[in-house]
């Protein structure tokens, strides 16, 4: 009997880098030398049990002829790109990097004072742009990549992390794709094969 | 004195009166080292160590155009696969 390969339930574990930053092949782990970013301290471990959506939004019009009660043609007018998430990590790296993609600046302790890190809570007018790759798991290989390489989105939910007992804060994540003049809105790769 | 860089995870670091930016090199001394080594959260690699293990490796004789293979057996490898 053949493994059913196609149903996959497993979380995406989500990196972002500068726009343009080449994305990994799916033998490659995304590394922070490339400059590839995990969302998530500990990636998927770090996101709450909603897990990651990708949402592939539309609006769609449609022609209903004077002489049928019936859609005859239709057209689409919009779509959008989303992946979503609710992120339990508010260390500062990560805080930061949902919020616009703010400086941290780490101040080291000393003698008589303490240690600590800091970034701007305003995030201004120009919106931080990423590249954004979403894993998983593959439904063409037990053990396979799946992978969305987006080339540039950005941050578009409002976080409201809130304190309070039992329960751990955590930011809402929306990633919003913009569309890339030679690829749209990027490409997803499903592994089927290992390397010979 | 050691020299030090500043590997983040912030994008810069202020330390006893100096500022390095995530890649930066500075000088700090020992007792600032061993502090900045103890703050988990703050990561930086001691360069001096790293002098310190490659002097043992001769220097290359500049007029030595083939290049050191990384497996010491003192073939270029591209040249190898050039020459195939």
């Amino acid at each position: 009997m053949s493994t059913v390969l196609e149903v996959v339930a497993a979380p995406y574990t989500l990196y972002l880098a500068p726009v343009d930053t080449e994305f990994p092949t799916l033998d490659e782990v995304p590394h922070s030398s490339d400059g590839w970013i995990m969302v998530g301290t500990s990636g998927d471990l770090n996101y709450n049990d909603k897990g990651v959506t990708v949402t592939h939004d539309q609006k769609i019009s449609e022609f209903i002829p004077a002489g049928g009660t019936a859609a005859r043609k239709a057209w689409r007018t919009e779509e959008h790109l989303t992946i979503d998430l609710e992120l339990v990590d508010l260390s500062p790296a990560q805080y930061a990097l949902i919020l616009n993609d703010a400086a941290v600046t780490q101040h080291a302790a000393g003698v008589g004072h303490v240690g600590y890190d800091e970034f701007p809570l305003l995030q201004g007018l120009t919106v931080a742009n990423f590249a954004l790759v979403a894993r998983g798991l593959s439904p063409l290989l037990d053990g396979g990549i799946s992978q969305y390489q987006v080339p540039i989105v950005y941050q578009a939910a409002s976080p409201a992390p809130v304190g309070t007992k039992g329960t751990p804060a955590f930011l809402a994540v929306q990633f919003a794709a913009l569309a890339d003049d030679a690829s749209g809105f990027g490409d997803r790769l499903d592994q089927s094969a290992e390397a010979s | 004195m050691k020299v030090v860089r500043y590997d983040g995870p912030g994008r810069s670091l202020h330390a006893f009166g100096k500022t390095l930016d995530r890649g930066g090199i500075d000088e700090f001394d020992d007792a600032e080292v061993a502090s900045l080594l103890a703050q988990p959260a703050i990561h930086i690699t001691v360069l001096d160590d790293l002098v310190e293990d490659e002097e043992f490796i001769p220097a290359a004789d500049p007029g030595d155009a083939e290049p050191e293979a990384e497996d010491g057996t003192g073939r270029d490898h591209h040249k190898q696969e050039e020459e195939q």
